[in-house]
């Protein structure tokens, strides 16, 4: 018997919709610019991206003072995705702010971990949030992580770069991350339980792709110019950013739900609690 | 081992939401922020019957909760009493969206008690930071050590068990074979909230003969008039 009726969540507002934005595309940035360019990128927005975003969060916070805290649990084997997620921002933060300042090759593959590592404990983090219907289906953390791949690689996009003639490694990028972001999201769309589709979303959602995808291939095979690789950087990282904030947004608690699991026993035949 | 666990027979509750009041009073905390009493509307039966359902923590066995929080705050005690400890929370608000029973809530604003009521924790204590049912366990724990028995002997019982006018809600050892909570258990027709979850919840609920046709549109936590 449903008792109450699933509520939308209140817990996490815009500014934690802002931190896990801001915190994806920074780390992805960072991953993308190694992936694509070859090498760390050249201006440390990345980190910066992180710390705001951790900033950001402070405000929903109720008490941002005991932040500090959040690492006590962080090497417990049973211990808080949110704990590890912090770790590994605040590592990507001293690591890729260290780099910049005075580059050392081994600080490449500590801030290229840690950048991962953040970006899979954001998706985990979200799926551990039982109560959360949308939140609980397993190509969540794989969904989130390819629309922080989404804005991170948009944004490598839009600073652009590359020489004309060159191989266009952002593009070609972009336009695999649009092809794994648009599997998943369709994945992701077609078994998640209690599913309602909105025609208009899906509608804008398709046509961000496929103006992303034409973009991207013009500026990979054809060599267009700045202004394209600006808007199609800009639209990948404005998709991306919509649709991780409308799937953090949109959640819903599960309904309370009443279900018998004894029924009444005669006699001998007795049951135990069930436990 | 022990482990409180708390019985509610909904063929009793009468929905006057004492156990709320009395809960917020004893533990200085706003009303409903621990336990709130669900009205599940007036069906168009002939004969009428009500169902309420009071809410709180469960207590889980294992608590979705204590896994997801980042500081510690959410301990689960030997006696299976989850507490949250207030000067380590943070206010993340991660148990609450990690909780299935609806049972934790952040206090976001001031809020100000009534003459009489318990004044053990500032309510400033509370803002900010997570809150929800302990099963009164400072209660239980200072009854315990006066050689009192929980469920039996006032004092050493939850405030919302010793208050309910209507005799609904039970308390004791759910390990105990011989003890009142598990003989109704197994006696009478039980029900847990949210199953599918399989977190072992320490609440069962009573429920009457016809609760499975209480019709679908009286559900939902409403109350119509008519």
């Amino acid at each position: 018997l449903k008792i109450a009726e699933a509520v939308q969540q209140r817990a996490w507002g815009w500014a934690a919709a802002a931190n896990l934005n801001l915190g994806g595309v920074g780390a992805a940035f960072h991953l993308s610019a190694l992936i694509a360019g070859g090498g760390r990128p050249d201006l440390p927005a990345a980190p910066f991206l992180v710390l705001a975003g951790f900033l950001l969060q402070t405000i929903e916070t109720g008490r941002p003072l005991r932040g500090y805290k959040v690492l006590s649990s962080v090497l417990q084997p049973d211990g808080s995705w949110m704990s590890r997620e912090v770790l590994l921002g605040v590592v990507f933060v001293i690591a890729g702010l260290t780099d910049w300042l005075f580059p050392h090759p081994l600080l490449t593959p500590i801030t290229a971990t840690a950048a991962a590592g953040f970006i899979l404990a954001q998706g985990l983090l979200v799926y551990r949030a039982r109560a959360v219907k949308a939140w609980t289906t397993r190509t969540v953390p794989v969904l989130l992580g390819s629309l922080s791949f989404m804005g991170g690689s948009g944004l490598l996009l839009a600073i652009g770069g590359q020489e004309p003639g060159q191989i266009q490694g952002p593009a070609l990028l972009a336009l695999i991350v649009l092809t794994v972001n648009g599997t998943v999201w369709h994945l992701h769309e077609s078994t998640r339980p209690g599913r309602r589709r909105s025609g208009a979303g899906v509608g804008v959602w398709m046509g961000a792709h496929a103006l992303c995808g034409t973009m991207a291939i013009s500026v990979a095979a054809l060599g267009a110019g700045r202004v394209v690789e600006l808007l199609a950087g800009g639209l990948m990282i404005g998709t991306g950013v919509l649709l991780k904030t409308g799937l953090l947004r949109a959640g819903r608690m599960h309904p309370l739900d009443l279900s018998t699991v004894l029924a009444k026993r005669s006699g001998s035949e007795k049951a135990s609690p069930g436990r | 081992m022990m482990r409180w666990a708390m019985v509610i027979d909904l063929r009793q509750c009468i929905g006057c939401k004492s156990c709320s009041v009395i809960c917020s009073q004893g533990n200085g905390v706003p009303q409903s922020s621990w336990r709130r009493v669900i009205d599940c509307g007036v069906p168009e039966y002939a004969h009428r019957e009500r169902l309420f359902v009071p809410v709180h923590c469960n207590h889980c066995e294992r608590p979705p909760c204590l896994e997801v929080c980042p500081t510690g705050a959410t301990t689960r005690s030997r006696d299976g009493i989850v507490t949250i400890d207030q000067s380590l929370c943070l206010g993340c608000g991660y148990c609450v969206l990690a909780c299935p029973y609806q049972a934790r809530v952040i206090i976001d604003r001031e809020f100000h008690l009534p003459p009489g009521a318990a004044r053990r924790n500032r309510p400033e204590d509370y803002l900010g930071v997570c809150t929800k049912c302990s099963f009164c366990s400072e209660r239980v724990d200072a009854g315990l050590a006066r050689g009192l028995q929980p469920g039996r002997d006032p004092e050493a019982t939850p405030f919302c068990v010793t208050t309910c006018t209507a005799g609904a809600l039970h308390f004791g050892d759910i390990d105990d074979e011989e003890g009142e909570v598990v003989t109704l258990v197994r006696e009478n027709r039980t029900a847990v909230l949210q199953q599918e979850f399989g977190t072992g919840p320490g609440v069962y609920y009573l429920v009457p003969e016809w609760w499975r046709d209480f019709p679908a549109k009286a559900a939902g936590g409403r109350v119509e008039d008519r």
